[in-house]
């Protein structure tokens, strides 16, 4: 059974783009628009990788991370962070709170792909 | 108190040769050799000159340093 | 009687005497010794004070008034007993600051009053010419007297031709005698010996004229007063008490205490002539003997005279010669003759010199040395001048005096004539007593004292005479100027039945010293006033021997000081006095004069040499103009006071200006504060921008990689992927175009095309402009516009931009599927409002104005995160602004948010009532 890669945007394009792109690889892919949105339908799909973005209506991708790395449920779930603030303290604060790696935005489709694919075959140990 | 007893002795004097001790001795009649009022005038002032003679000069032998050779 | 040529024989060979006295003493000087450093030759120099007057003039006056000469003795005789206390300190103070007349004396003492100085000099020179013409007149009667018969001089007045040769005389001779060179202390050791042998001839001649009188003619005092008893109106002279005579007894001793100190010839000898200041000691009761014994044969000679002259046709001031001439004994009246000269003659000096060294020291030099063009300090040869100046002096004091004799007192008696110069110098004694003990007199009180006292003097006595010696209308004298009673002469203030000495006496010593104490408690002294008052009256505390003047502070070469000696003394005094200098310190003239810099003692020594030639204050100035001074006098101290003052002021400025710099250093503080928030906002804008930027270039990356890196894509996707490149492209190109509007609007480049528009019209452009993305909303539209054009004047563009602005955020905030817009157009007074309302989640009180700042965004949104740079409400405000409006969130809506802003109205646009604009749907495809 395919991977399923949670994603979690409010720019209409950029989500047109990524699920075009996870899609394309065979990943089983869902989408969320808001912060909100996004925490319910990880519960409820369980992916096994959340692209999220930080900057999201209602609730920050931030507080998503800290939320969901705080419940054993999604111990194995690897969290890709995109932003388009490239600032060193938000890329620290991201791995502080859990993240798995962080991708600034405008990311190389080219780049990205690679990335997913290599963490979602690596074994991933309980933290 | 020198100077003093001098101020004391100038008033005095004025005071004695000057209307109305004067007016006691002033009148026509006498008696000896001078008018009393002659003698009283001339008395009185060698008198003060006297006094004052033996105030300066017994201070001077007392006190003062020799005078300077003349 | 005696030949003509013997008499003038005499009396030359008699002033040839003195005048080898005087030279030998100068010489014996010269050698270092003194003769008349004696305290009896200095009480000999005092009888100075009995000249012609108490010579010839008191037998005169006893001859009528019996006892009233005596209190011209014993006045002095009082004031001698005090002299100690009084003159001692007068002869400190003098020699301290090597003061040389009374002039001298009283204008250091008023703080360098040098008009004061002059003031005195010239009430002294008026006051003494009556008194040196009484000298003269008796030196030309015993002249005429002895060379012609007695009995034809009845009334002893003298021909002009007589007078006027004696007058001639005595000038040369005084010159001779006093004012033969400069002394650069002002000392006339010469002078002094002849006097003192000239008071003793004095002596002599009247004791021996008694003696013969009262036991060659009569046999003793008890046979003479016995004969003149048997006369009632001789017997009278013993007795006083006629006519006022006690009053006017009381006002002579008075006047002759003062005279005595005040003379100028009494000052010179008693003061300025003095060696030792104990010899005074000694002559306060030497000098009374002196005048007790002058005066013991006065009585019995007037009463002799009176007695051998029983018809009254001999004026009893010629009594002493005439007597003894008619007595026939020739010796006498010889020695009588010499007496009286003497005492003329020593006056006559003495006076003159006296006079003289105030004319030159008070009056001409303070003159001559402020005038630039004399310039004293470079002159060559100025003791020339000064001997000039004091040789002119003396000839004009006694030519003068001359001519007073001639018109005035030639018809007064000898003692009447005295009386007026007595009254004339005790007009000094407020200033001068009061300068020596009261701290408070000053230069005001003594200028008024004095020349008050000089005017009454004036009035009453020399006035009043050439009043009756006809030189004006006698009816002053006996109605009063103008017919002012109380103004008379004789009779000044109702004064009545005083004979004018005395009421003369009393008005002016009286309203002298009011003058004088009202004048220096009414007005304020000089600093420099008040440091002289303190060292006068203060004099006793100084040393006997301690005669340092002002320290000089400064520098200066000996060579320098001894050309500024040489100007004013001649070369030889100069070595002379430089020479007793070096000696005296120890020291060879030439190592004196090879030092680099004098010592302080010779530049003081120089001060005091000069002070004999020129006076005090002219010496100091003198000095000062050499010396190179930094005076630590009262004026230092001051200066120190005033530097303290101006430290305390510096402090205090320092003081504002640490208030200034913590000022500005809390608007620092606060500008940094602000910066760093200003700072932050940049952070997060340039953040924000970023973040706006970024969004749209992702898509288009990633969607363009997606078509490049996808073979066989579906033409339906690649249509759709281009399509989204090229609607992110736009965002991006609108967002960049925003950043620029921000950059001109904030640099004032932005371009402005003003014109005239309606609003509604820019209301519609805009809602049409929005059309798609309302309907797309489902955004429910309602305008409210009045029924006429609003008519504005504005940029088409930028309104328009403002407009879009606040309906698109209206739109991004409205609930979706059930949003509803308003918008309204309403007229104001002056402007016409503009408002947008939605039914969005409104704005937080706190946050309506800071929302048009720049870089900020609504952070709490209900649905949807702001979209935007955060600059367009900032741009909105700026535009809107620009054309004279506000912007606002208006309060107070109980759901949504209200923008509003105004546009000034354009002048011709008729103001109409409000109306209320009808509920139209704007979009008639919903």
């Amino acid at each position: 059974m395919s991977q399923k890669i949670l994603i979690v945007e409010d720019d209409p394009a950029i989500v047109v783009s990524l699920e075009f792109l996870m899609g394309q690889h065979g990943y089983d892919v869902r989408v969320a628009q808001n912060g909100e949105d996004g925490e319910n339908l990880a519960r409820e799909f369980r992916p096994d990788l959340i692209l999220l973005d930080v900057n999201l209506p209602l609730k920050s991708g931030f507080e998503i991370c800290q939320q969901l790395r705080s419940e054993p449920d999604f111990d194995r779930t690897y969290i890709l962070l995109l932003t388009a603030k490239g600032r060193e303290v938000d890329i620290e604060k991201g791995t502080a709170l859990g993240a798995d790696a962080y991708v600034t935005k405008p990311f190389s489709t080219r780049e990205l792909i690679p990335q997913v694919q290599r963490l979602l075959t690596e074994p991933r140990s309980p933290s | 108190m020198r100077f003093q007893r001098l101020t004391g002795m100038s008033l005095t004097g004025g005071l004695v040769l000057n209307y109305p001790v004067i007016s006691v001795f002033s009148h026509l009649d006498f008696s000896g050799t001078f008018p009393p009022l002659y003698l009283f005038l001339f008395g009185v002032w060698g008198v003060l000159i006297g006094l004052t003679a033996f105030l300066m000069e017994r201070h001077g032998r007392v006190a003062a340093p020799p005078e300077d050779g003349s | 009687m005696m030949a003509n040529a013997w008499l003038l024989l005499t009396a030359f060979v008699y002033l040839a005497l003195l005048f080898g006295i005087a030279y030998r003493t100068d010489r014996f000087r010269e050698s270092g010794k003194s003769w008349i450093n004696n305290a009896n030759v200095y009480s000999l120099s005092l009888a100075v004070y009995c000249t012609a007057w108490t010579f010839y003039g008191s037998v005169g006056l006893a001859a009528s008034q019996g006892f009233m000469f005596l209190p011209i003795y014993l006045g002095p005789t009082l004031l001698a007993l005090l002299w100690s206390g009084v003159l001692r300190k007068i002869i400190r103070i003098a020699k301290r600051y090597a003061l040389t007349s009374l002039a001298d004396f009283l204008s250091v003492r008023y703080g360098n009053a040098t008009f004061l100085g002059g003031l005195v000099t010239f009430v002294a020179f008026v006051g003494i010419l009556p008194y040196i013409s009484l000298q003269i007149k008796a030196i030309g009667f015993g002249f005429e007297l002895l060379v012609e018969a007695p009995d034809q001089l009845s009334t002893g007045s003298t021909s002009d031709s007589t007078t006027f040769f004696v007058t001639l005389v005595l000038v040369a001779f005084t010159i001779l005698f006093g004012v033969r060179h400069l002394d650069a202390t002002e000392r006339h050791e010469g002078m002094v010996a002849a006097i003192a042998f000239e008071s003793l001839i004095k002596l002599v001649a009247f004791l021996a004229c008694g003696v013969f009188v009262v036991y060659g003619v009569y046999n003793g005092f008890a046979d003479l007063f016995q004969k003149a008893s048997a006369f009632p109106e001789l017997a009278q002279l013993w007795t006083l008490g006629h006519d006022g005579e006690y009053e006017e007894w009381f006002f002579l001793n008075l006047l002759a205490m003062l005279a005595i100190l005040l003379l100028p010839r009494q000052f010179q000898v008693a003061v300025v002539e003095n060696v030792n200041e104990r010899h005074v000691d000694r002559a306060s009761w030497l000098f009374p003997l002196y005048l007790l014994l002058i005066n013991i044969f006065v009585l019995p000679i007037a009463l002799a005279g009176r007695l051998e002259f029983p018809d009254g046709q001999i004026d009893a001031d010629t009594f002493m010669l005439t007597l003894p001439v008619h007595l026939e004994n020739g010796w006498i009246a010889w020695l009588v003759f010499l007496g009286g000269l003497s005492a003329a003659t020593s006056m006559i000096v003495v006076e003159s010199v006296a006079l003289s060294n105030m004319i030159c020291n008070s009056l001409v030099m303070p003159i001559l040395i402020r005038i630039p063009f004399v310039n004293l300090k470079e002159g060559k040869g100025l003791n020339r001048v000064l001997l000039f100046i004091r040789r002119a002096s003396v000839a004009l004091v006694l030519f003068t005096s001359y001519a007073y004799f001639q018109t005035v007192s030639s018809a007064y008696s000898l003692v009447s004539i005295g009386l007026i110069s007595f009254l004339a110098v005790a007009q000094f004694a407020p200033a001068l007593l009061g300068g020596l003990y009261w701290r408070n007199g000053n230069r005001t009180g003594a200028l008024l004292g004095l020349s008050t006292g000089f005017a009454v003097w004036a009035y009453t006595l020399p006035f009043g005479q050439m009043i009756q010696a006809g030189w004006f209308e006698a009816s002053l004298l006996t109605e009063g100027p103008g017919g002012i009673d109380w103004l008379r002469p004789i009779a000044l203030f109702g004064f009545e039945g005083a004979k004018p000495i005395v009421q003369a006496t009393f008005w002016s010593l009286l309203l002298n010293t009011l003058a004088y104490v009202g004048g220096s408690l009414l007005t304020t002294p000089s600093r420099l006033e008040r440091q002289q008052a303190r060292l006068f009256v203060g004099a006793m505390s100084f040393s006997e021997h301690s005669n340092s003047l002002q320290t000089w502070q400064g520098t200066a070469t000996p060579i320098q000081l001894q050309r500024l000696l040489e100007r004013f003394l001649g070369k030889d005094h100069t070595r002379q006095a430089l020479a007793r200098y070096a000696t005296s310190h120890h020291t060879s003239f030439a190592d004196l004069l090879a030092a680099d810099v004098a010592e302080a003692g010779l530049i003081q020594h120089t001060e005091k040499l000069l002070s004999g030639s020129i006076g005090s204050v002219s010496a100091r100035i003198m000095v000062a103009s050499v010396v190179e001074e930094e005076p630590l006098g009262m004026d230092a101290v001051m200066d120190l006071l005033d530097a303290t003052q101006q430290a305390i002021a510096y402090g205090q400025q320092l003081e504002e200006k640490s208030k200034e710099l913590q000022k500005v250093t809390d608007d620092l503080q606060s500008a940094n504060l602000r910066l760093q928030e200003l700072d932050r906002l940049k952070d997060d804008f340039i953040s924000t921008i970023t973040h706006e930027l970024r969004t749209p270039l992702t898509s288009i990356r990633a969607f363009s990689e997606i078509l490049h890196d996808t073979p066989g894509l579906p033409e339906e996707k690649q249509r759709e992927f281009l399509g989204i490149i090229i609607k992110e492209s736009e965002r991006l190109t609108r967002l960049i175009g925003q950043i620029l509007d921000f950059e001109k609007l904030e640099s004032g480049k932005m371009d402005w095309n003003p014109q005239p528009l309606e609003l509604q019209a820019l209301c519609e452009d805009a809602l049409a402009s929005l059309g798609q993305l309302l309907r797309d909303q489902q955004i429910r539209v309602e305008t409210h516009f009045p029924e006429t054009a609003v008519q504005v004047e504005g940029d088409y563009d930028r309104l328009l931009q403002v407009l879009l602005n606040l309906l698109s955020n209206a739109v991004k905030f409205c609930p979706k599927q059930a949003g509803r817009i308003e918008v309204s157009v309403k007229r104001l007074e002056e402007h016409a409002e503009i408002r947008v309302k939605d039914n969005g989640i409104g704005i937080p009180e706190k946050e309506r104005n800071a929302v048009f700042e720049k870089f900020r965004q609504v952070q709490s949104t209900n649905e949807g995160k702001p979209a935007g740079t955060g600059l367009g409400l900032s741009i909105s405000k700026n535009i809107v602004e620009h054309h004279g409006g506000t912007i606002g969130v208006a309060p107070g809506s109980e759901y949504g948010a209200i923008f509003f802003f105004t546009i000034p109205l354009l002048p011709e646009t008729p103001a109409l009532p409000n109306l209320q604009g009808g509920y139209v749907p704007e979009d008639p495809d919903r």
